[in-house]
């Protein structure tokens, strides 16, 4: 079995499900793609929605996020199992 | 369910509203086929589905109520956990609060739960139309400084509008909160809070929104920290915690919520918000009639507003040939006219306008009525009463 290539990508975490959805939302009319995944325990908690980005595409995120006013808690890099 | 369960004519709008729009119908079914699952509680395709549902709810819901962030419209049960929420988690023993005669048990049973807690409960009369006069609300206000003003938007029983814009303006100028009761508001009324000024405002989603039944909401001015009723699971964020998130909406909505009727009450403003200028006009007309013609049939005594005064389309009357009930019953019996007689969970309205003996007759106009509708049902009225 050929292993897969090591992949990073980044995701951002959000204090409310409404957060999150908002940010999806905003980002999806942005064109900036992005994937609901469950929260990573390194964005501080076991539970709820981030948002999985591409790190190309980390910085055009959180500049539209941060233009619609919608807050993340935390951001981390992460290796695809 | 049969369509034998089925009046002829509709007229208990007020109770709440039927039929409801096709599109509220189709939004509950799609979300109970294809978006079952829990909101919030995963990111899988059907979870997501069903977390947007609710999303996209809350967003389209506080379009229609002129909330400026969407974060602070709370989805509950019904209006009547609502005020709950908004007088229970607001008032302390020892606080004191200015309330209309006019409200609904909504609002008088919690807040005769909070007079045993030692909050004192103060009322302020209103006319016999009904009608909260603001500058009773100002007296009572120097009297001894208030924590909140408690105020419907308009009155169940009477459909009388009252003045909750300048209810807040003094209010505030007093150093007290607003918090209102818009069961019978929204929809019926162009409702913008903002506008309003208020600190709260309850809504009930089943009746003029023309959503469905178990699905409420509640606005929360940004600031405003009330404690919750209830603590428990949100999904979000913050499990680990062993105390409720501070961030609205979680803050306020633990538990799995109603995500069907939520997508019901959704499709419901988006509704009102395209229909509702049209449905409002119709509405007024077919109360305005039966606040001109209701007085023309021998012993009728229309309450409440006239034609001319500003009200929502709730029509109350008594007669001095028959009491309420028998004239409900009689009116159902003979014609299938289906109207609601008693207190309507107001006895503090019925005693300010001084039907608490009696009660009334209720006639709730909505969207699905017509001029036929009236004319059967005054046609009905005369024949009962001959």
């Amino acid at each position: 079995m050929t292993p897969r290539p090591a992949h990073t990508f980044a995701a951002l975490g959000f204090a409310t499900t409404h957060d999150a959805l908002a940010a999806e939302a905003s980002l999806k009319a942005a064109g900036v793609p992005a994937v609901p995944i469950p929260t990573p325990r390194e964005l501080g908690s076991l539970c709820g929605i981030a948002l999985r980005l591409e790190l190309a595409d980390v910085a055009a995120a959180e500049s539209e996020l941060a233009a619609r006013g919608i807050s993340w808690t935390a951001r981390a890099e992460f290796e695809d199992v | 369910m049969s369509a034998r369960t089925r009046p002829a004519v509709y007229l208990d709008n007020a109770a709440t509203s039927w039929p409801k729009p096709p599109v509220v119908l189709d939004a509950i079914v799609d979300v109970m086929e294809h978006a079952g699952a829990n909101p919030g509680r995963g990111t899988y395709a059907m979870a997501m589905a069903a977390s947007r549902a609710v999303f996209e709810a809350r967003r389209d819901c506080a379009a229609l109520l002129g909330v400026p962030d969407a974060r602070d419209l709370l989805f509950l049960s019904g209006c009547t956990e609502a005020c709950n929420l908004m007088l229970k988690g607001l008032l302390r023993s020892g606080d004191r609060v200015v309330v209309s005669s006019m409200e609904h048990n909504a609002v008088t049973r919690p807040l005769h739960v909070l007079g045993e807690r030692g909050v004192v409960v103060d009322v302020v009369q209103a006319d016999p139309t009904g009608l909260v006069d603001v500058d009773a609300v100002e007296r009572a206000l120097a009297a001894a400084p208030a924590r909140a003003v408690v105020c419907q938007h308009a009155s169940n029983v009477t459909g009388t509008v009252q003045p909750i814009g300048d209810i807040a303006d003094v209010a505030h100028a007093a150093g007290a909160f607003v918090l209102v009761d818009g069961a019978q508001g929204v929809g019926h009324l162009e409702v913008d809070v903002a506008a309003l000024d208020v600190d709260a405002y309850a809504c009930s989603g089943h009746k003029a929104l023309l959503g469905p039944q178990g699905v409420g909401l509640l606005y929360l001015r940004p600031g405003l920290d009330i404690s919750p009723l209830l603590e428990g699971g949100t999904g979000a964020s913050g499990s680990e915690e062993p105390g409720q998130p501070k961030e609205r909406p979680e803050r306020y909505e633990a538990g799995t919520p109603n995500t069907p009727g939520i997508a019901g009450a959704g499709a419901a403003a988006r509704f009102i918000a395209a229909e509702g200028a049209e449905i409002r006009a119709l509405e007024q007309r077919l109360a305005r009639r039966l606040r001109e013609e209701l007085p023309s049939i021998p012993g009728v005594r229309l309450l409440g507003p006239g034609p001319d005064d500003l009200a929502v389309p709730v029509v109350s009357f008594v007669s001095d040939r028959a009491q309420p009930d028998r004239i409900a019953f009689e009116l159902d019996r003979r014609f299938g006219i289906a109207v609601r007689s008693g207190l309507h969970c107001a006895p503090w309205a019925h005693r300010t306008i001084g039907t608490l003996g009696t009660g009334a007759v209720r006639v709730g106009i909505g969207h699905g009525n017509s001029d036929a509708d009236i004319d059967t049902l005054l046609a009905g009225l005369t024949e009962v009463l001959a």
